[in-house]
């Protein structure tokens, strides 16, 4: 069955319409520029915790880096390298120095102390004789071990000659 | 249409007849409907005259009393207009019109119709089913802008806030069928007999008479035009919408005017009212 207005019900739908149109836009409008907000907001929140994050990796590798620097100045190879190169040198002298010890007249000649002070290495020991002493001290010359070799000692005692001198050498 | 379709809504419901004021209180929810409150105001004589309202201030000042009296201010209002003052005609346009252009072809309709038709009017118009594609069938329905414009300014004055304008017999064939039976609706002062087809009114009668002697005689004539017009569609059943006092006499001679079958309103009220509720069953637009 048809259903009859007469009321002007065409000009007020018209202008509901159009009302609810215009709400509907504003709604939306409205929505949209929240959702935005809440977007924004949510993008600042999470900008900022990433920059904290940042910040904090950064502090990080500095840390790192400081720490790697403290390392490298702990570990540094360089200075050691040159350090161990001079012990080695230092050591190869000695091992020289011994070997040469040996060498020259081992069974006359007897050490019984050694000691070392910065470059001057004092040998205290028996010779059987003068002339065993004296044939060691000119053999040792002749090796050249030590650039300058002074007697501060000698002294007779029953059947062996007791010295002391010193060896000079260069400073290491 | 109701924007919310889990709360009730509620709807006056307004007939105005020559006798007195009809209101009904109208609780609809998305199941029921339910009855608030009725309201019968009588009106004096010479408030109406040939049919028609003449004195709108003294209607108005009744009125709006009644309105506050019940506190029913600015409730939403259906009211109906009596088919004889309103005309109804079907009208086939070509398909594809817009609503002005067939406002339009309405108006050229009726100024052939009525030559020396000079008022203004107010026009609905309804899509009925076409039965060529390329064809609208619309159904429309005319009355005077002055009358109508006055009886919108009384009951905006009155308080009530008014949705739609229905014409009574289609109120009436709402309230008390909802298959397409024919009604006779006899009142007090005045009568109507009206058929319908499946989309709209196809037969309308309506008359005053002093006496019921003389009701039933136009009765009679009426029915006698329509089973005349009407062969194919010989009616078979009725709906007598008629006082109680009255009822047997109207059932009598609508035996002996033809073979058929007097249908009783299944009503919950009283046939008084019946317009009243069917302008009020309407459905109100979201406006």
């Amino acid at each position: 069955m048809v259903t009859i207005n007469l009321f002007p019900w065409r000009q007020r739908q018209q202008i509901y319409q159009q009302r609810m149109l215009k709400k509907i836009i504003g709604v939306a409008f409205l929505l949209t520029t929240v959702a935005n907000i809440i977007l924004y907001g949510a993008l600042l929140h999470k900008e900022n915790h990433a920059r904290l994050r940042l910040a904090a990796i950064k502090r990080e590798l500095k840390r790192y880096a400081a720490l790697q620097a403290r390392i490298a100045v702990k570990t540094n190879f360089a200075a050691p390298i040159s350090m161990t190169k001079e012990l080695i040198e230092e050591q190869e002298t000695i091992k020289t120095f011994f070997a040469r010890m040996g060498e020259a007249y081992a069974a006359e000649v007897c050490f019984t102390s050694l000691a070392r002070e910065q470059n001057k290495m004092t040998f205290v020991g028996r010779a059987r004789s003068p002339s065993d002493m004296s044939q060691f001290f000119q053999e040792w010359q002749n090796t050249r071990l030590f650039p300058e070799m002074q007697i501060e000692k000698l002294e007779q005692r029953h059947d062996a000659l007791k010295f002391r001198w010193q060896g000079i050498f260069h400073a290491l | 249409m109701n924007q919310f379709p889990f709360t009730s809504q509620i709807t006056i419901g307004l007939d105005i007849q020559v006798d007195a004021i009809r209101l009904l209180q109208l609780k609809k929810s998305r199941r029921q409907s339910e009855i608030l409150h009725t309201a019968k105001l009588s009106l004096p004589q010479g408030l109406f005259s040939e049919g028609k309202i003449n004195d709108w201030q003294l209607l108005t000042s009744l009125l709006a009393e009644q309105v506050e009296n019940l506190g029913w201010q600015n409730l939403p209002t259906v009211i109906g207009l009596p088919a004889h003052l309103v005309r109804m005609q079907r009208l086939s346009l070509p398909a594809g019109l817009s609503a002005a252009e067939i406002e339009a072809d309405i108006f050229l309709q009726l100024q052939q119709e009525m030559p020396g038709l000079s008022e203004p009017l107010a026009i609905d118009f309804s899509f009925l089913s076409a039965k060529e594609p390329d064809v609208l069938e619309v159904l429309y329905t005319a009355v005077r802008e002055h009358y109508l414009a006055a009886y919108l300014q009384c009951l905006a004055v009155s308080g009530l806030n008014v949705k739609i304008v229905d014409v009574d017999c289609y109120a009436l064939k709402r309230a008390l069928t909802s298959e397409n039976l024919p009604i006779l609706h006899v009142k007090k002062h005045d009568s109507e007999f009206m058929v319908f087809d499946q989309h709209s009114l196809i037969f309308h009668q309506h008359w005053s008479a002093e006496t019921s002697e003389e009701n039933l005689l136009r009765l009679k004539d009426y029915w006698q035009i329509y089973a005349a017009t009407f062969r194919e569609h010989p009616l078979k059943q009725i709906i007598l919408c008629v006082e109680e006092v009255a009822y047997f006499a109207y059932e009598k001679i609508l035996r002996e005017l033809a073979d058929c079958e007097i249908v009783s309103p299944a009503l919950a009220m009283s046939c008084d009212f019946a317009v009243a509720f069917g302008l009020a069953q309407r459905e109100l637009p979201a406006w």
